[in-house]
């Protein structure tokens, strides 16, 4: 059995196992109430953390301005994942047809994911400034290797027995990528799109917080300077809700695409 | 002596096509750079790069190793911290329904996000870096434990158990070195990800680390200093990875 | 990564398909009569070259197959018989000697060869129906006639209410079945089989042995069968050659005698066991 890479065990698939989703849910409704418990019960000074309550009541006192940081956030967040699957697919197309460019260029392409790209956030905005180009290209640099690595694994990965069944009706070599390999790469490569959504939304934020002009990241970092710490808060529960939001989209949307795998 | 079969296998199995395409690549960058770029702090050459990072060395490796330090305590602690949840939690079925799918939820939440906050709580310094680096880390070394432990299968299980094995042998004989496999590819993942976490925590806030020090080069346009921070960045990735593999290789040397 | 690391290579060719065409172009191509063997094997041999060491799997191989015939190739694990097939069927190039399917060298797969594995290979984003009009597509042929041949085939594996099943729903046997219909579906010449039903458990291995007889009774193709179960080759052959362990050479090429349509109960029968026992002995003697 292969170990789990970063997307295989998702909230949707958890819940599978657990006993329905009330379990989970109760857990956290129990981490709502130890934090309610705590704040009060430890005297905790408001500016450090604020409890529950407080936290809700910023949010519905500044929505207009949460949403419209969050709709900034999450036009870029999808922009940036449009962007690193088709280019990351693409590309891995282009590398898998040919044995010689893969073996020129794939090292490469996998000695980037040892690499902390977001520390080229500040080099971006040196050459870019401030704005919404360097978030997208520094979320385009870390989404679009890990598409480029999953989607060429899931085509070359098409299990012997099926190849060589396509061989034996001597089918042409793009008949077989076509036929054969792509429908048979579809739940790594969305396992691939996973990935990146997860990551590019990483870019993004982070992306935000040091070109600071928009979005929820903007809201974090100005809110913690003036130490406005239920807003925070808020803005970074909504970064949280967010991710889990568009993963947890992606995943139904894999199971809808993927219907020949009961189990996934 | 090393037969010319044995020399010319060697050759072959060096990879020249990628080795050529690096090599031209830099040199096309150089070239470039120097015919084309308006300035050369703002576009630098790589051999500007590398003069930075000679010049700046001291510098550089002054405001490394409070970064290194920070890389390597998170990723410890997760990976302690993160193989006893991981491993508590697959041994008992009531803490597995409640608590892994809570795992997998904060797994899958952008814990970056929470850089400023942590500053807030643990100042600018040393602790907010290390905490950050150690939540991006700890979750996925859970996840990869809890596979481990929980895909032994019972057939393993049950011959251990006809052999009458107590706990402690079967931990230490059947159990840890099944679940190593899984443990040590979280780990691969873990130990890239406590260096995010520690950059994106000097990048927010503090006065010291690499993530700070690449800050300070980018404002001041010096863009070759900048390169070769982040070379010493890569550098240290690529590294820690390496140990990893290594690490791997020794410890599960059945696999493959 | 095997041969799945193969996209964007060639399948290997021997013998140069310009020649063959323009011999055809200039002297008309060759006649069949039917009395002509359908397949020709003379002197194969296969040997692997591997990094220090190479490694003869088969050993100057002949034998002729008649039209129409049903030949069982048998021997041990790894005695080289499942290369002789891919050889056959044009996948595997020999390293010397020829096969000649009517009379033309094979120099890469053939429509007119169909194939079926151990392992069904279906594909599971394909439902019954869309796996067996595979072929079809790959052809570039008329889907529409081949629709009702596609149900007529399945109906006859008893599949029909499956038709629109995904694979991952059918048990190893149904697999099993739709691989055959998919393999029939091209009408094929010579239809090749590695070990169809060594994945299936007894019960259903006898089924699919007595539907296997029922198919070719009706379609009476050339079919070459490769097995290591001596009873199974009996009862379903006219011929059975037995592989020596690598490197492979003939050891035994029996004819079988007996009457058809042949039921399950003929296994109990002297005669069935008196082939058995002479193949068995022919084995011995080899490995001995």
């Amino acid at each position: 059995m292969k170990p789990p890479t970063m997307s295989s065990h998702s909230p949707v698939t958890a819940y599978r196992h657990s006993r329905g989703v009330l379990i989970p849910c109760g857990v956290f409704l129990a981490i709502g109430v130890g934090w309610s418990l705590a704040v009060s019960a430890f005297k905790v000074p408001p500016l450090l953390l604020p409890g529950p309550m407080a936290v809700f009541r910023t949010i519905v006192e500044e929505r207009e301005l949460l949403f419209q940081a969050a709709a900034s956030t999450l036009s870029e967040i999808l922009l940036a994942i449009a962007i690193a699957v088709v280019t990351g697919f693409a590309t891995a197309i282009l590398v898998g047809i040919s044995p010689l460019v893969r073996r020129t260029i794939f090292p490469y392409i996998l000695a980037t994911q040892v690499v902390p790209k977001v520390a080229l956030a500040p080099i971006l905005i040196a050459w870019f400034g401030i704005g919404m180009e360097s978030r997208l290209i520094l979320a385009f640099l870390i989404s679009y290797f890990p598409m480029v690595i999953n989607t060429l694994a899931g085509i070359l990965g098409t299990s012997d027995a099926m190849l060589r069944y396509a061989q034996s009706l001597a089918a042409s070599e793009w008949q077989i990528l076509v036929k054969v390999r792509l429908p048979a790469a579809i739940p790594a490569i969305l396992s691939g799109v996973k990935i990146t959504a997860g990551v590019a939304v990483i870019g993004i934020v982070v992306g935000e917080f040091v070109a600071t002009d928009s979005g929820l990241g903007k809201v974090i970092i100005d809110s913690s300077a003036s130490m406005d710490t239920a807003l925070t808060v808020a803005a970074t529960l909504l970064i949280g809700t967010l991710g889990l939001a568009l993963l947890g989209a992606l995943e139904l949307a894999e199971r809808r695409i993927v219907y020949w795998q009961s189990g996934s | 002596m090393i037969s010319l079969a044995r020399m010319g296998a060697r050759w072959r199995a060096v990879n020249w096509p990628a080795l050529i395409f690096g090599a031209a690549i830099v040199s096309l960058w150089e070239a470039l750079v120097r015919a084309l770029a308006p300035s050369q702090s703002l576009f630098p050459p790589p051999s500007y790069v590398m003069w930075s990072l000679y010049v700046r060395f001291d510098l550089i490796m002054e405001h490394a190793w409070p970064t290194f330090c920070q890389t390597l305590v998170g990723f410890l602690l997760s990976v302690v911290l993160g193989v006893a949840l991981g491993w508590i939690i697959s041994k008992s079925r009531t803490l597995f329904e409640a608590l892994y799918p809570v795992v997998v939820v904060l797994q899958v939440v952008p814990k970056e996000a929470l850089a400023p906050l942590l500053v807030l709580w643990f100042g600018a310094g040393t602790l907010s870096r290390t905490a950050l680096a150690f939540l991006i880390a700890f979750f996925p070394m859970v996840i990869n434990t809890t596979f481990g432990v929980r895909s032994l299968n019972t057939a393993m299980r049950d011959y251990a158990t006809s052999l009458l094995c107590n706990r402690w042998q079967f931990f230490t004989k059947v159990e840890l070195p099944w679940a190593l496999t899984s443990i040590l590819a979280g780990m691969k993942i873990s130990v890239t990800l406590s260096v995010i976490g520690v950059v994106v925590a000097e990048i927010v806030a503090g006065r010291n680390g690499l993530g700070y020090l690449l800050l300070f080069a980018a404002s001041r346009l010096d863009m070759g200093f900048s390169l070769a921070i982040l070379l010493v960045l890569a550098i240290w990735g690529g590294a820690l990875f390496a140990a990893v593999v290594l690490l791997e290789q020794r410890a599960v040397y059945w696999r493959r | 990564m095997g041969q799945g690391a193969r996209l964007g290579q060639a399948l290997p060719l021997g013998l140069n398909p310009i020649r063959e065409k323009l011999t055809d172009a200039v002297e008309g191509p060759r006649r069949q009569s039917p009395n002509d063997p359908h397949v020709v094997i003379a002197d194969l041999s296969k040997t692997y070259e591997l990094k220090d060491d190479s490694i003869e799997s088969i050993r100057r191989v002949s034998f002729e197959v008649e039209r129409g015939g049903f030949l069982s190739i048998l021997g041990p694990s790894g005695c080289g018989k499942s290369t002789f097939l891919m050889i056959l069927a044009g996948i595997i190039p020999a390293s010397s000697g020829v096969v000649k399917i009517d009379s033309t060298p094979v120099i890469g797969p053939r429509r007119e060869t169909s194939l079926v594995f151990q392992v069904p290979a279906l594909f599971p984003w394909r439902s019954v129906l869309g796996n067996v009009l595979f072929p079809i597509e790959i052809f570039k042929g008329d889907l529409k006639r081949h629709h009702d041949k596609a149900l007529a085939l399945l109906d006859m594996t008893v599949l029909a209410d499956f038709k629109d099943r995904l694979p991952e729903q059918l048990s190893g046997g149904m697999a099993q079945r739709v691989s055959l219909c998919r393999a029939l579906i091209t009408d094929p010449e010579l239809l090749l089989m590695d070990e169809p039903f060594s994945a299936l458990d007894a019960l259903t291995r006898d089924e699919m042995t007595l539907e296997l007889q029922h198919i070719w009774e009706k379609f009476r193709k050339t079919v070459v069968f490769v097995t290591h179960s001596i009873r199974e080759a009996v009862f379903l052959s006219d011929r059975v050659i037995v592989f020596s362990p690598r490197p492979a050479v003939i050891g035994c090429d029996l004819r079988i005698d007996l009457p058809r349509p042949r039921k399950l109960e003929i296994q109990e029968t002297a005669e069935f066991n008196r082939y058995c026992a002479e193949i068995r002995a022919s084995i011995g003697v080899r490995s001995g």
